[in-house]
């Protein structure tokens, strides 16, 4: 029995239509719903003098956005009756969402994927990709 | 703005309209010598005060610098080889928290700042020292190296310590503001805190347009005659066209708000640094064998001084001047920079900032001179960057093409951070407003013509005499406050000991 | 990452452009021995003027890196022109002071 289903989301197109997958097996399962923005970021990345010094207010500024930004669809989904819980953070996607669902038992990964397939994806490797390859927890791919 | 920017090129036109008439009399660049040597050298000589010690002239002030590593280095018990792993531990993310995700990480506060202090320094001025100072002077750069990490721990902690937080969220640290609050706050001398501030936002200023900028723009200069023909180079004598180009960048930068060359210029510094650092690397692999001879060479030269009455000594000055003009610990600079990243514990910035001097110096500086000594370039008269260029040309012949790309923007990205920390001390002077700090910005442009005028003698002189100023009051409010920096290293192992700050990986 | 391994292969290609046997350093000349005598004697002259040389001292503050370069060139120029033999580390040592004692000893004689 699954009780949380974890969602990566940015807003795109397919992560849309992974929320909606989500929320839909959701409410068969009576579970929750627990949707993640991630803000990419890496400690290891160069950074000149400038950045360095308005990082602070920037990341004030980003974390806000981001929370302005998915409000208003949970909030929609909440009064639909859906049981949902959201949080921003920054970092690597795909080792937060491993994170995530290794501290929430019985969860579930859902993560949409882009249509095309393009070379580069090939190389640099997809979200998708490497979530199936390190997830502690089963993943789904929605199309 | 947009309107001063346009009046700083006019001016800059101006002046380079004005060579007509001198170009009959010697050229430009040595009129400018001419008006800008008999200002300098006043300053050059009561900065760098000598006793004739043992055959030499002996200036006070690298003593001044060296006694600060060495007390620093004694009070923290040898933090910098007892701390080292620590900071290690800290660069690689081991006690960052999940929350600090977003923020400036240890490894981008260092990076960051290595930016600023690895350049010209690393490069030229070890050909400066070991040219002069003979091969020995590297044993005397090291030894300075392994003591300035003292020194800059203890700045770092105190820049982060007393910094100061605008309502904006932008943050203004540094030694003005440790010599102000910790000398009132903790010494109850806040009169004489003001007073050392105020000296030492003066030299600051005069560095960042000395150190920050006349060396930089100089040795760039003196690369790029260098591969575009020597002395048949077009460029010859036209250190003032040179000069005038690197200000039309920098002032697009620092004045007509274009941050983004900026940007694109700092984000090249890791590869040029790269490039710099494997380069040399592959010239000491290849020649493995000698480099036991090189090493010889150094102790030899650190202890006999090649033979030469007074060589030990003034392999001394050398290696010490140079190791603190390439990583600037007890000068203050690093503070101002380090003061910018946030961080829960001001200690943790010191340990990351102990890290610099010995990447600068103890790791690029020893490259550079073990190059120069393998090549046998020091047989040569060269001197500056034209002497790491030819010694990294005896081997790879290619390399002065690479190196003048890199030295340009090195000396821009130098120039960058260091307009920021003079337009840092001169705001805390005159205080902020757009016209003040564009005045400051446009008094730094000229400089850079200045500086890539004159030839390398004077320049150096002034450069290290208006950066070491800075050290005169920097490191007086350093001893005055090395308790308070005990008392919080002191908290800080007590919170690793008893758990709160835990090792996350 | 990636552009340093761009890098890192940009120089192994060059590498192997610069034949094997070429990363031995070669010996390089000095700047100054193309010169012609009248020349070198032209920049010893100027260095000493600079240096206020006179009579075994001089009148600049030697604890100046850029006068210890001076005095430097001026002991590279000595070397070529035969007066001075040994480490040119620009310090005023006997040696120095003997070899610009003598160059201008000659120099008054001829001229």
């Amino acid at each position: 029995m699954v009780k949380t289903f974890i969602v990566g989301f940015d807003g795109t197109d397919a992560c849309q239509r992974a929320l909606d997958f989500a929320v839909s097996c959701a409410k068969h399962q009576s579970a929750a719903v627990h949707l993640v923005h991630v803000l990419e970021w890496s400690p290891y990345k160069f950074m000149s003098s400038e950045e360095m010094r308005e990082r602070h207010e920037r990341k004030k500024h980003e974390v806000a956005s981001a929370e302005k930004f998915i409000e208003p669809i949970v909030e929609k989904l909440r009064n639909a009756g859906v049981d949902i819980t959201s949080e921003v953070q920054y970092g690597n996607t795909t080792e937060i969402l491993c994170g995530i669902a290794k501290e929430k038992l019985d969860s579930q990964i859902f993560v949409g994927r882009k249509g095309s397939s393009k070379l580069s994806k090939l190389l640099v490797g997809s979200v998708g990709m490497s979530l199936i390859q390190s997830s502690p927890v089963p993943v789904t791919l929605v199309p | 703005m947009y309107s001063f920017f346009k009046r700083f090129l006019g001016a800059m036109a101006l002046l380079g309209l004005s060579t007509q008439s001198y170009a009959e009399s010697g050229g430009l660049d040595e009129a400018i010598s001419r008006i800008f040597e008999p200002i300098a050298n006043p300053i050059v000589n009561v900065i760098f005060y000598s006793v004739p010690i043992g055959g030499v002239q002996f200036p006070l002030i690298v003593g001044w610098l060296v006694i600060c590593g060495l007390v620093a280095t004694i009070f923290f018990r040898f933090i910098q080889f007892r701390g080292f792993k620590h900071a290690i531990d800290l660069v690689r993310g081991r006690y960052s928290k999940p929350g600090d995700a977003g923020e400036v990480s240890h490894f981008q506060a260092l990076t960051t700042a290595l930016s600023g202090t690895v350049g010209l320094g690393n490069i030229a001025g070890v050909a400066v020292a070991v040219s002069i100072g003979g091969a020995g002077a590297t044993f005397w750069m090291i030894l300075a190296g392994l003591l300035g990490m003292a020194s800059k721990f203890t700045e770092c902690i105190l820049g982060q310590k007393y910094r100061n937080e605008l309502p904006g969220g932008k943050v203004s640290g540094g030694p003005m503001y440790y010599l102000e609050r910790g000398l009132r706050e903790e010494r109850n001398m806040g009169g004489l805190g003001k007073v050392f501030a105020v000296i030492f936002a003066i030299c600051c200023i005069g560095g960042a347009l000395g150190g920050g900028n006349m060396f930089q723009a100089n040795q760039a200069y003196s690369q790029i005659v260098n591969v575009t023909g020597g002395d048949e180079s077009f460029w010859v004598g036209k250190g003032w066209l040179f000069g005038l180009l690197m200000a039309i960048v920098v002032g697009s930068v620092i004045i007509g708000g274009i941050k983004s060359i900026g940007r694109v210029t700092e984000k090249l510094i890791p590869t040029m640094a790269g490039l710099y650092f494997i380069a040399g690397m592959i010239i000491i692999v290849v020649n493995i064998d000698m480099v036991g001879w090189a090493f010889g060479e150094i102790f030899r030269g650190a202890f006999t001084g090649e033979g030469v009455v007074g060589g030990v000594l003034g392999a001394l000055i050398q290696g010490f001047r140079r190791a603190a003009f390439s990583n600037e610990a007890g000068i203050g600079s690093a503070a101002i920079a380090h003061s910018a990243a946030r961080t829960s514990e001001p200690v943790s910035e010191g340990f990351v900032a102990l890290l610099e001097p010995f990447i600068d110096t103890v790791v690029i500086c020893t490259m550079t001179a073990l190059v120069i000594i393998i090549s046998g370039a020091l047989l040569t008269d060269l001197t500056g960057v034209e002497l790491t260029s030819a010694a990294y040309a005896t081997v790879l012949p290619w390399f002065p093409i690479v190196l003048a790309v890199a030295v340009v923007l090195f000396a821009l990205s130098t120039m960058f951070a260091w307009s920021y920390y003079g337009l840092k001390s001169w705001t805390y002077l005159v205080g902020e407003g757009k016209a003040k700090e564009n005045a400051y910005n446009f008094v730094f442009c000229l400089f850079i013509i200045i500086g890539a005028s004159m030839s390398l003698g004077p320049v150096i002189d002034f450069s290290d005499s208006m950066l070491f100023a800075m050290a005169i009051p920097n490191i007086i409010g350093i001893y005055l406050l090395l308790p308070v920096v005990k008392r919080e290293l002191n908290k800080y192992w007590a919170k690793i000991e008893s758990g709160e700050i835990q090792k996350v990986k | 990452m990636m552009r340093y391994c761009l890098s890192l292969l940009l120089i192994i290609v060059m590498l192997i452009g610069t034949a094997c046997d070429s990363m031995r350093p070669e010996p390089i000349e000095s700047a100054l021995s193309h010169l012609t005598t009248e020349e070198l004697e032209a920049k010893a002259d100027r260095m000493i003027q600079r240096l206020e040389y006179s009579s075994g001292e001089v009148g600049v503050n030697l604890g100046r890196v850029g006068m210890r370069m001076d005095l430097r060139t001026l002991q590279s120029a000595l070397e070529q022109l035969g007066y001075f033999e040994g480490p040119r580390l620009g310090i005023l040592d006997p040696v120095t002071v003997d070899a610009i004692d003598r160059y201008l000893e000659y120099h008054k004689k001829t001229n």
